[in-house]
């Protein structure tokens, strides 16, 4: 029922180029302050060199343009509904009016800033999930979340913890594949019905998924228990994240163009 | 944390995410439901369901078309309401879980979107219309997820002997 490829964990597209080779750490924080930086721009124009500049890092990084519109489909509800909000109902000079919808000046020109803000925006924040896989992220965020430590923030365990989750994802996909048929099979239907009875349909299928779910937990924790395996304890691992010097030009390189159209009224 | 509570942390974790991918395209009428959220009332079982759930939506969410953001955010919005979940269980009343979530989903997650596509990340100006037409849509689908799929589901689980030594 479930095809093994729609198993891709994330939008990461595996592949090579300047963002692949890059530590993860570092493009947590680059592009995290692009983020950051595009909501102080106050002209329309900062954004047309950020803009390519991110079109530029989705060409090298041969990341499909199909696969970018396909991201910001979903927010294209949001994006309708605010244009709506912001076109007509900001107070200003009138260029027409339908009944009691006001289209004004000011409101255009507001909609459009921040419409174009907004797709910058998922557009920064997908490169990063385009171009680092979850595992790699969460390494980097791990690093980043060291100074959490200190405030019993259980950083290297909830790293284990993702680790497991990840893998386990294929096996509780299968099983609850496995458990769909079997309940199918005894006359089970799951697209039937009024929004209770559909939801009510469901259940059949989590609570056996749970069950046997939590008994694997439970062999997995002896199994790992009986291999000295303990919580909390600092982790090694067989690749590390390594800084490179081209990781702190790409950081400083950010941080300049960035700032660089700060000003600009 | 023992061995255990992370095992069974990480495969609450993996469970989000599997109901996430398998039920990725259901949507009751014009409601988004990722029926994955059910597993939020979790923690009102067991402390373990904490962290789980907080992993699950944390992985969950590098799906979301807010990619990063979301993955920072919404996740730990998902750990309150997660914490507070299982804070509500000393009061014994079930039917009480499902409120954290859908009140910090529905009210927050809507209110860093409504943010992130107003034109000054200042409350001064807040778009009040557009907050309050994405945090209903919110609000109805995480309703839906948690009181008719998740409810029925923690009070079935509460009466496994499996959980019944977790209370």
């Amino acid at each position: 029922m479930i095809g093994k490829d729609s198993l891709v964990i994330g939008q990461y597209f595996p592949g090579n180029g300047l963002l692949y080779s890059l530590d993860p750490r570092n493009k947590i924080l680059s592009f995290l302050f692009l983020m950051i930086i595009i909501f102080f721009y106050k002209s329309l124009f900062s954004f047309i060199p950020i803009f390519l500049l991110v079109l530029s890092f989705i060409i090298i990084s041969k990341i499909p343009i199909k696969s970018i519109l396909k991201g910001l489909k979903p927010i294209l509800m949001l994006l309708i509904i605010t244009l709506f909000f912001h076109f007509f109902f900001t107070p200003g000079e009138t260029i027409f009016k339908i009944f009691f919808l006001k289209l004004t000046k000011e409101g255009l020109n507001k909609g459009i800033f921040i419409g174009s803000r907004l797709i910058i925006l998922i557009m920064i924040s997908s490169l990063l999930t385009f171009t680092t896989s979850p595992l790699e992220l969460t390494k980097g965020l791990e690093f980043l979340s060291l100074p959490l430590e200190k405030l019993k923030f259980p950083s290297t365990e909830i790293i284990m913890m993702i680790t497991i989750a990840l893998r386990f994802i294929p096996v509780l996909v299968e099983e609850a594949d496995r458990i769909i048929v079997a309940q199918v099979s005894r006359g089970a239907s799951f697209d039937e019905g009024n929004l209770i009875k559909r939801a009510k349909s469901l259940i059949p299928i989590l609570v056996p998924l749970f069950v046997s779910s939590f008994r694997r937990a439970e062999e997995l924790a002896i199994a790992m228990e009986v291999r000295c395996f303990q919580p909390g304890k600092k982790r090694t691992y067989m690749k590390r994240l390594t800084w490179k010097n081209i990781d702190t030009i790409f950081l400083i390189f950010i941080i300049i163009f960035g700032s660089l159209f700060l000003f600009i009224k | 944390m023992n061995t255990k509570s992370l095992v069974r942390g990480a495969i609450i974790a993996g469970l989000y995410l599997s109901l996430t991918l398998i039920f990725a395209p259901i949507s009751f009428k014009a409601f988004q439901v990722r029926v994955s959220e059910s597993l939020t009332l979790l923690p009102f079982l067991t402390f373990d369901a904490v962290w789980g759930v907080f992993i699950g939506c944390f992985i969950a969410n590098f799906f979301s078309p807010f990619g990063f953001i979301d993955v920072l955010f919404g996740s730990l919005l998902t750990l309150i309401a997660a914490y507070l979940t299982f804070l509500l269980r000393k009061t014994k009343k079930i039917y009480l879980a499902p409120i954290p979530p859908i009140l910090l989903n529905g009210l927050g997650v809507s209110f860093y979107i409504t943010l992130l596509s107003s034109n000054e990340m200042s409350l001064s100006n807040f778009n009040l219309k557009l907050y309050l037409s994405i945090s209903s849509s919110i609000l109805i689908g995480e309703s839906i997820a948690t009181y008719l799929i998740g409810l029925p589901l923690i009070i079935y689980f509460s009466k496994l002997k499996f959980f019944k030594e977790e209370i």
